[in-house]
């Protein structure tokens, strides 16, 4: 299965990402700021980071950045997640080290097919077995 | 409550609170930044959360006092006490908005009027006030209009012919969109915006009215107008258009209303032959011959005409629908013949329903292709982004890995193999040409759709018996949706699971009971009915754990599937060959056991990459292949998988892992002398030895197979480990198939009763005294022809000696297997087997040693389980 971590300040925002992801067939750890994150991210292998981008201690461009120079996280792929909706902050996210840049609020099906895809999944998540 | 509304609200208040007096300390100090950022923070995240309810007027006031305090954060506008009332106030009100949802989840009635005078009064502070849209917001957000509106027909024909082509659904959402004058000022970005929304199909931008001629033109005023066609439902476009809902006007149409033709009508007999042809061929179901006609007809008459446009659409459903959609055919043809599209008799709904077919699986997976090449595309545009060269490599690494997995969702060989190449030339030259070029061709190679008959439970051919439900998988590595699967909460599973172990365990009590009807109350007949009954009720519990363990089976591809990436990384990194080998991804286990067996597979595998695998020059001085084999491979035996993580590393020096463990004080000077190699080696098992005398960065983060070997003990298994020095090691892993219930033998020894897992179990004997031997201080016997240590388990346990013992003349002795030494276990008597579920040792008895844990018995005893290969 593969493993998501949710990096976001809002523990509404994780709960609604963690339904929809464990849905999806994801196995799903959390982090409320970005150091946390790293943290997390040193200590068990992850397929994916969904980060948020205004977090208290550290940012997501931040985060995003220490893990590009992280060899054993730099191939992680991320998504950055954020409310702000300029081409700009796209810009940012993208220098910094994002492999997506979603608008919030994310619709669950946005969510769902891009975290698959980006792990290397199909379109249907796997029946519970 | 709904789960997530439920944590909403306590969020919502801390967020309230944090923001309250972070305005309060901005009052004493104004200046302080980082004041300032926290309280903006806080708003701006309660916007986040807030906009995944449905509660509009909420957002929209927290997303006023987040731009009011954004200004104020640049120092745009300064804070002064009026403005800390007015957010105070809006904090306030939110706050009772708060409570309402909690009481009634629902904000009270005059919320939206409350909002809009709270909006106007915090946006009169912002560089230019904005009440234009304000009027219209309080117009309900959900009112559906599904009249056509008149500017579809300014779409050219062919982006119309595109968007009826990819549709998915027989309707779809056309919209428009109005920015506000000065949204530019207040950081909104409408292109953005609509690059990010729901299912856009095409789109067009233009001025809402003629622009104001140069000189009077206000380059930062928005008075640009957006027409959009989206395959997509309303709920979602609402969503995404929330903040400014009140500048989008939505439609609902069907897709059949894009099928307007347009141009100069042309006259002629030609065309009512055609009609009356048509219709022949529509009657009579010939879609060729109506193809054939049409295409004929096309090349006879001009482009641009009415009818020839009327033609190109007919083409375009005929290639889509087939004859499906006749009511729609018959319009196009009559415009054809008479130079003009009759009105839409049918309902609307009649039409979607009933001509249109559900989406099929293909339509499903073209929107999937077509999000992935979005992916991919973005990709090229994360490398065309200037980044900090120190992050810049581990930026292509991960956007590597995203192509790659597309490649591997869709099951485009071709760009899986080619990556590496693509992804080399532009690390080295810079060039993004050969990866432009795959994210363009993404999934074109993709495999072949499966027939029908792979995918509708209404097949003629059954699915074969092979397919179990982890085999879901095509050749291709596609998942594939099976028919008739329910999907389940893993919880409900999970209470079956432990109802059913209830259920074996006391299914037990009923044994007891008929020796108490026998030995106490004296009557066999009652007794013997008990047993009967009891072999029925075992074999229906028997049939019910196997049904609910076949449910929680998955295959170990599950955890497998992440080693060739990590294996892959780290040996890059080490600068080692390694080649992956993998065997026997299908054999299935509980869930839970692949959950506990992910971590250490992962220490185990890193340990071989780190410290068994040499790098290529150290495995030639050793006469080696430079590529070093990494295996890991999975059975079943009986009720337990094994896991075997093997390498053709340097293996394990038995003399140095001894030396160590004498210079840590882990063992003492005579028991080392004592100790053979593989009991050397075994102690690696140790906490807090390690061989390699630097730690390294991979597998040197203070956990080794130590951390291996308790998570293993804990899931209920072992773990063993062979190693010879120069060619290799061995790790095997055995964990049962399912931790719920463990089949356990019980003995007697001193008036106690204790249980051995059965999995230890190989034989009961009884063996004459004259036949155990002394070999030095050790007991032995003769099993055919083997030689078997005996240990007693009175001793071994520190029970009494008993005088009884010397004059017995046989002995019990049940022949347990502990690791792959076998050991003739003497004791006092041997008695029923059990399913229990043994429980961890707590409380008092943690870290009582020789006890693997404890099981509660049918008639209420606690029966205390024997950890053997701790004991022997």
């Amino acid at each position: 299965m593969p493993h998501v971590l949710i990096i976001d300040d809002s523990s509404t925002t994780r709960l609604y990402y963690r339904e929809i992801l464990e849905e999806a067939g994801f196995v799903v750890d959390e982090a409320i700021n970005g150091i946390e994150g790293l943290e997390k991210a040193m200590n068990r292998s992850f397929d994916i980071f969904l980060v948020d981008l205004n977090m208290p201690k550290m940012d997501g461009y931040t985060f995003l950045g220490q893990i590009r120079r992280t060899v054993e996280l730099e191939a992680v792929p991320a998504i950055m997640i954020s409310t702000q909706a300029r081409e700009a902050d796209q810009v940012k996210a993208y220098a910094a080290g994002a492999n997506l840049y979603m608008i919030k609020p994310v619709h669950a099906a946005d969510l769902t097919t891009r975290s698959r895809l980006i792990t290397g999944q199909g379109a249907s998540p796997r029946m519970a077995s | 409550m709904n789960p997530l509304l439920a944590q909403f609200i306590p969020e919502a208040r801390d967020l309230l609170e944090q923001a309250g007096n972070g305005m309060l300390a901005l009052e004493r100090d104004a200046g302080s930044q980082s004041v300032i950022n926290d309280v903006f923070r806080a708003v701006h995240t309660l916007k986040g959360s807030s906009g995944l309810f449905d509660v509009g007027p909420l957002t929209r006031l927290v997303h006023a006092a987040e731009d009011l305090l954004g200004e104020v954060r640049t120092g745009e506008i300064p804070l002064n006490s009026d403005i800390v009332d007015r957010l105070l106030d809006s904090l306030d009100l939110v706050g009772r908005w708060i409570d309402a949802l909690e009481t009634r989840e629902a904000l009270p009635s005059d919320a939206e009027a409350t909002m809009t005078e709270r909006v106007k009064v915090l946006r009169s502070w912002l560089a230019e006030p904005s009440t234009a849209g304000l009027d219209r917001a309080t117009a309900p957000m959900t009112s559906v209009v599904t009249e056509v509106p008149d500017w579809l027909d300014r779409f050219p024909e062919a982006d119309r012919m595109t968007a009826f082509k990819a549709l998915s659904r027989p309707r779809l959402l056309a919209w428009s969109f109005e920015p506000d004058e000065d949204c530019f000022f207040r950081g909104d970005d409408p292109v953005a915006m609509l690059r990010h929304a729901p299912g856009i199909l095409t789109l067009r931008a233009g001025p809402r009215a003629p622009f104001p001629t140069f000189d009077s033109m206000d380059p930062l005023s928005c008075l640009l107008r957006f027409e959009v066609l989206s395959d997509t439902t309303r709920a979602e476009l609402d969503e995404h258009m929330r903040y400014v809902i009140e500048r989008v006007d939505i439609r609902e149409i069907a897709s059949a209303d894009l099928a307007s033709p347009v141009g100069k009508a042309a006259g002629g007999p030609v065309f009512g032959d055609f009609g009356r042809l048509a219709r022949q061929h529509l009657a009579g179901g010939d879609r060729t011959a109506l193809e054939r006609a049409v295409s004929t007809l096309l090349t006879m008459i001009a482009p641009a005409s009415f009818q020839a446009s009327a033609l190109r659409w007919v083409q375009a459903h005929l290639s889509c629908h087939g004859l499906d959609r006749r009511g729609d055919l018959e319009r196009l043809i009559a415009a054809v013949e008479t130079g003009v599209l009759p009105p839409r008799s049918e309902h609307p709904a009649a039409t979607s329903s009933a001509a249109e077919p559900a989406p099929s699986p293909t339509e499903g997976e073209a929107a999937l292709h077509d999000t992935a090449r979005t992916i991919a595309a973005e990709q090229i545009k994360v490398l065309k982004t200037p980044a900090d060269p120190a992050l810049a490599q581990g930026r292509l690494e991960a956007v590597a890995t995203v192509l790659k997995n597309l490649a591997d969702a869709l099951g485009d060989s071709h760009m899986a193999a080619e990556l590496p190449n693509a992804v080399t030339a532009f690390r080295q030259t810079g060039d993004l040409g050969p990866l432009q070029a795959l994210v363009e061709t993404l999934g074109e190679q993709r495999p072949e759709i499966p027939p029908p008959d792979r995918i509708a439970p209404s097949a003629a051919e059954p699915i074969p018996a092979s397919s179990k439900p982890g085999a879901a998988v095509d050749e291709h590595g596609d998942v594939k949706a099976l028919p008739r699967v329910l999907r389940v909460d893993q919880s409900k599973i999970d209470s079956i699971m432990n109802l059913v172990a209830e259920l074996i365990v006391a299914k037990n009590g009923l044994s007891y009971l008929a020796t108490r009807a026998e030995q106490v109350h004296g009557s066999r007949v009652v007794a013997r009915e008990i047993k009967d009954q009891f072999a029925v009720i075992d074999r229906i519990t028997q049939g019910l754990q196997v049904g609910v363990m076949a449910v929680r089976m998955m295959p170990v591809s599950q955890v497998f599937q992440r080693f060739p990436r990590l294996v892959r990384d780290i040996s890059r990194k080490l600068g080692k060959k390694i080649e992956l080998v993998i065997e026997g991804e299908d054999t299935e286990a509980d869930k839970n056991v692949l959950e506990s067996l992910a971590d250490p597979l992962i220490h185990m595998v890193r340990n071989s990459l780190d410290h068994g695998i040499e790098t290529p020059d150290e495995r030639k001085a050793a006469g080696k292949p430079e590529q070093g084999v990494l295996k890991i491979v999975a059975r079943q035996e009986n009720d337990f998988v094994v896991i075997e993580v093997s390498d053709d590393g340097k293996g394990i020096d038995p003399l140095r892992v001894k030396a160590k463990a004498l210079k840590l004080g882990l063992i003492s000077p005579e028991r080392a002398e004592q100790m053979n190699d593989g009991e050397a080696i075994n102690l690696v098992f140790d906490a807090g030895l390690s061989t390699k005398e630097e730690v390294s960065d991979l597998s040197g983060r203070g956990v080794g197979m130590d951390v291996v070997r308790s998570a293993v003990i804990k899931a209920g298994g072992e773990v063993s480990l062979r190693s010879t020095l120069g060619a290799g090691t061995l790790v095997t892993v055995r964990l049962p198939l399912t931790m719920a219930v463990t089949r356990i033998v019980t003995i007697e020894c001193r008036g106690r009763i204790f249980g051995i897992p059965m999995d230890h179990v190989v034989e009961t004997v009884r063996v004459k005294r004259e036949h155990i031997h002394r070999i030095k201080a050790m007991e032995t016997f003769v099993l055919r022809d083997t030689i078997i240590p005996i240990a007693r388990l009175a001793r071994a346990l520190r029970l009494p000696e008993v005088a009884s013992d010397a004059q017995r003349d046989e002995e019990a002795v049940m022949v347990v297997k502990v690791g792959r030494e076998r050991v003739g276990m003497v004791v006092d008597g041997f008695r029923e087997r059990l399913e229990v579920i043994v429980k961890p040792l707590e409380g008092v008895l943690e870290g009582l040693p020789g006890f693997s844990g404890t099981a509660l018995l049918g008639d209420g005893q606690v029966l205390l389980v024997l950890d053997l290969q701790e004991m022997l």
